[in-house]
């Protein structure tokens, strides 16, 4: 009997436990959205309580801002230079990363470390000298340019994520291969490649990520020209310290192609995907 | 169908020799087997056939042609690896069809092939499975279509029965064998299990520390094991040994160990005189021991110690004894009929005609 409360008692503090959990990651979601179609009167409540979902439910602030070309012609850029971003780092890691898990030599985890340890500058003083190469390389002012400053940036993530991806795929996977008759190329892209889509999907929405979050090198790569990446263009807006509602709404459109890429790309992240290869 | 030759093949991994000198021939459609403890060099002789590792000295002959240098893929070799190295990312028929479709054979002719192999090798049903829903034994059967889908000229085969369960283990043997008898492929087969060795093939090959130890059938390697390490490393339950020293009295020919004295027959003493007064290794297989009363040899002076049971170990319809005289101990295999215990006196009977004597120093064999 005691033992039949104790475990029910059990259970009612871990379903709590997960309820306040999942409230903690919800919540900061659901203001989010609350803020997004709220009306003005709901916002500005002259010192009443704000209210817990909005008086009159609007899709204005969205309207308002389908109707900014410049935050549009900004929400194309990033979304350009994220894509661009992707592939680039992905074309310039895997081919590295393949490299160096397949030809291990002496001194392979310090270069690997040392690609890493390049982050550990702090981007506002490595932006000058990014600025001051890429300026003479006319790649300023460009979504090139951009999404080549943040490839430099994710590369060393991308290659530490793919060697880890890569020493996991069995060299005898391309060895059959190669007894089978196929030539190095056609082992990497028909055997190699799909075997480690999985976990090159895990880098490429971690690339997305930082490349549609980067505000410095953006911001100084894009400064004279005409073009503007979101977190730039965020940037001026709170300058003028906008309503809730405005910001509110700008949030949800920066979230959305962040949760619809990743779910475009967790379709290949299924688990297990070496699984019934060896033994 | 082709010949595969070695040549004093040698190879040495940073400065480890793993392979050494070895000389080796498998005849056309031969089925042979490769054996010798974890770790001999078996895999690493394989994979220098495959190509897959060169090859530090000597010559490799696949047909008559030199093939130290020549890719894998023109070898005519397909390998089924001990780990299988399924593509996991492709179907049963996906994973058996990539070797032809590498070589551009035609899609018809694929897919004839492929089903060919499916029903041959009882893998109908399973095309569109990948690797992770198949059972092991499925597993293994895709990696042997897929290496033989391709007609190889010389079939290697390393461990391929290791990660299956006893019984299927047992079934796989006879499917490779009539395979074999089928197909009339070159195969070069790599075990550790002495047994497996010893019912498949027509030839056995002892690998140990990268050397060959013997080559023979597996009849020739049971009764004549050229060493010490062969005697015991073929045969279950392995041979007992016994240091003996050999002596002449009275005219008599014996072998006295520590507990006993043997009485050697006259073909053995004839081999080994020359080692009259030394010590000798004695090793006699426990199948070779009887009990009195059910011995098939005739019992005489000279062929029986009296022991007393220390260990059993049933195995059926025969169990393995452990008996002990002095310290000295040997195992026999008896009838279950015989119902032994433990401190149960017995008397053994030896075959000394199957004996074997091994020079104590070097452990090759002296005689019969
Ligand atoms: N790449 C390697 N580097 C160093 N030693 C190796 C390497 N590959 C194999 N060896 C050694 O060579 C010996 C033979 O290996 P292997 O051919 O795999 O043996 P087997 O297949 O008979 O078990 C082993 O002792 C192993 O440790
Ligand atoms: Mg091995």
């Amino acid at each position: 009997m005691t033992l039949r409360i104790r475990v029910r008692a059990g259970r009612i503090l871990w379903f709590s436990g997960l309820v306040v959990m999942v409230l903690i990651v919800i919540a900061p979601v659901f203001v989010m959205f609350k803020y997004a179609i709220s009306d003005r009167a709901s916002v500005v409540t002259g010192g009443m309580p704000i209210p817990l979902w909005p008086f009159h439910p609007t899709l204005e602030q969205f309207r308002g801002l389908a109707g900014t070309e410049q935050f549009l012609a900004a929400a194309v850029t990033s979304l350009q230079a994220a894509l661009l971003s992707v592939t680039l780092s992905l074309a310039i890691g895997t081919p590295a990363a393949y490299a160096l898990s397949r030809y291990r030599f002496p001194g392979v985890m310090v270069l690997a470390t040392a690609l890493i340890s390049i982050r550990l500058f702090p981007d506002v003083v490595a932006v000058v000298p990014v600025v001051e190469i890429f300026t003479r390389l006319a790649l300023v002012n460009r979504v090139l340019g951009v999404a080549l400053a943040h490839s430099l940036l994710a590369a060393p993530y991308v290659i530490f994520i793919a060697m880890g991806v890569f020493d996991t795929i069995p060299i005898e996977l391309e060895e059959q291969a190669r007894i089978l008759g196929a030539g190095p190329v056609r082992s990497f892209v028909r055997i190699v490649l799909p075997v480690a889509l999985p976990g090159l999907a895990a880098a490429a929405i971690y690339v997305f990520l930082l490349s549609w979050d980067e505000f410095i090198f953006s911001y100084f790569l894009l400064a004279f020209g005409e073009q503007s990446t979101l977190p730039v263009i965020l940037q001026k807006i709170l300058s003028w310290t906008p309503q809730h509602n405005l910001l509110a709404a700008i949030s949800v459109v920066l979230s959305v192609p962040v949760v619809a890429f990743t779910f475009l790309v967790q379709r290949y992240m299924q688990t297990g995907a070496m699984a019934g290869a060896v033994k | 169908m082709t010949t595969v030759r070695l040549e004093k093949v040698s190879k040495t991994i940073g400065a480890t020799p793993v392979v050494r000198e070895l000389d080796l021939v498998v005849g056309d459609g031969e089925f042979v087997t490769l054996v010798g403890p974890s770790g001999c060099g078996k895999t690493t002789t394989l994979r220098m056939i495959a190509g897959l590792e060169e090859v530090t000295s000597g010559r490799l002959y696949i047909g008559d042609r030199l093939a130290n240098d020549v890719p894998s893929k023109d070898r005519g070799i397909a390998m089924v690896f001990q780990s299988y190295a399924l593509f996991p990312h492709m179907t049963t028929a996906q994973n058996i069809a990539f070797g032809l479709k590498i070589r551009k054979v035609p899609g018809d002719v694929v897919a004839r092939k492929v089903s060919w192999v499916l029903s041959l090798l009882n893998l109908k049903g399973l095309e569109n499975r990948r690797p992770r829903d198949l059972s092991g034994g499925q597993r293994q059967r895709v990696a042997l279509a897929r290496a033989m889908v391709v007609d190889p000229e010389v079939l290697l085969l390393d461990e391929p029965l290791s990660n299956l369960d006893a019984k299927l283990r047992i079934k796989m043997r006879a499917e490779l064998k009539r395979i074999h008898r089928q197909l009339k492929t070159t195969i070069l087969y790599v075990t550790h299990d002495q047994v497996e060795a010893m019912s498949l093939s027509e030839r056995i090959a002892v690998m140990r520390e990268g050397r060959l130890a013997q080559v023979g059938t597996p009849l020739d390697i049971y009764r004549k094991p050229t060493d010490l390490f062969v005697a015991g490393f073929v045969g279950s339950p392995t041979m007992n040994f016994f240091d003996g020293t050999i002596e002449q009295k009275e005219g008599k020919a014996t072998i006295a160990t520590r507990a006993f004295e043997l009485a050697l027959p006259e073909p053995v003493w004839q081999r080994c005189k020359t080692h009259k007064g030394k010590t000798v290794i004695l090793g006699i297989r426990p199948e070779h021991i009887y009990r009195r009363g059910s011995s098939r040899i005739k019992e005489v002076s000279g062929n029986t110690v009296k022991a007393v049971v220390t260990v059993v170990e049933p195995l059926g319809d025969r169990v393995i004894v452990e008996v002990e005289r002095s310290d000295v101990r040997f195992t026999l295999v008896l009838p279950e009929e015989a119902r032994m215990v433990p401190e149960m006196a017995v008397t053994a009977v030896f075959d000394m005609e199957h004996c074997h004597l091994f020079d104590r120093a070097s452990g090759k064999r002296i005689a019969p």
